[in-house]
């Protein structure tokens, strides 16, 4: 068994039914997606990280109804990227992922000026590429001109 | 007796001759700075490497330090986060001094420049005084050397007073 399943075993023993989809396709470049709540994420990247995983990427979704971050975390094994996807309403705070994986630094950062969704106690909140004056979100779908600013299951049906 | 005018900011002994011999040794000993901001720079450094040369016109010494170059190679687009750092390192170079803004985004924000954009400085006359724009998006390494040639004549103040110029425009009369 590879470390990607391992890690996917313990994700299924700690999240509640139905919260890990796998795709054992690949078709939509991960093996699987995990539905972490707010409160387990911290949880959730220590068990990656104990099982080997890295925090590859961090991208933020804005969508009318909520907030949505996905962590993609990756092992050095084939086909094995897989994410997970917490959902938050707008003006909570994240947990800080920055104690489990230092590379979280600056894509929190990165997030945080992007989209201002805030991240709890995290260690340098500054403007990562924005000017250091900057107190807009780019991106935002209420950045500039509004347009396909939608609830999120008309998007991901 | 008349006393000539003194003007200020202009030097009161004008020592015409020797202005133009430096002024000859400057346009033709250019040195730029080691110093790209995005694909512009990519064929600035084609421009000085073996296939165009920019030796040929005494303008192949990038120097890693602005205090030792006396041109400013604009190629690039300006990122607000980077504008500052350009104005320093303008503001570091010792006079005289000058400036080509090469390609469509140092010039005018290039397609970068929209209503509503965030991120870029469109133009690099806003933030430094430019005094070569050189089109293209990006400019041929010819491109850049026929802006080199366009300075070295303004810093000799005529291409026929320029008599180091290493190559004529033919089917001019001069």
């Amino acid at each position: 068994m590879g470390k990607k399943e391992l890690i996917l075993q313990k994700l299924r023993e700690m999240l509640p039914e139905g919260a890990v989809i796998q795709h054992d396709a690949y078709t939509s470049g991960v093996a699987f997606v995990a539905r972490v709540p707010v409160s387990g994420i911290v949880e959730a990247a220590e068990v990656c990280d104990r099982g080997g995983a890295y925090l590859e990427s961090m991208t933020g979704l804005d969508f009318e109804d909520t907030a949505e971050i996905v962590y993609h975390m990756n092992v050095y094994e084939p086909k094995s990227r897989f994410s997970l996807r917490v959902l938050f309403p707008h003006d909570e705070k994240i947990p800080t992922l920055s104690g489990i994986f230092s590379s979280a630094v600056w894509l929190e950062r990165e997030v945080r000026e992007f989209l201002g969704f805030d991240f709890l106690d995290h260690p340098d909140p500054r403007n990562l590429l924005l000017p250091e004056d900057a107190d807009f979100h780019p991106l935002r779908k209420t950045f500039g001109k509004i347009a396909a600013y939608r609830k999120r299951e008309e998007i991901y049906a | 007796m008349a006393i000539p005018k003194v003007v200020p900011g202009e030097p009161v002994i004008k020592l015409a001759l020797l202005d133009d011999v430096l002024n000859l040794a400057r346009a033709n000993s250019l040195w730029p700075m080691t110093f790209g901001l995005a694909c512009c720079a990519i064929e600035m450094m084609a421009a000085g490497a073996s296939r165009f040369d920019l030796d040929r016109f005494g303008a192949g010494v990038f120097r890693p330090s602005p205090r030792q170059s006396d041109l400013m190679i604009v190629a690039g687009t300006i990122s607000k986060k980077m504008a500052p750092a350009i104005q320093m390192l303008w503001d570091q170079m010792p006079n005289p001094k000058w400036c080509i803004a090469m390609g469509n985004c140092a010039i005018s924000g290039g397609p970068f420049e929209y209503e509503g954009q965030y991120a870029i400085v469109p133009g690099a006359d806003l933030i430094v005084p430019v005094d070569i724009y050189v089109p293209g998006c990006p400019p041929r390494p010819e491109g850049l050397i026929q802006g080199f040639l366009a300075l070295e004549d303004k810093i000799t103040k005529g291409e026929n007073r320029n008599i180091l110029r290493r190559f004529r425009r033919t089917g001019r009369k001069s």
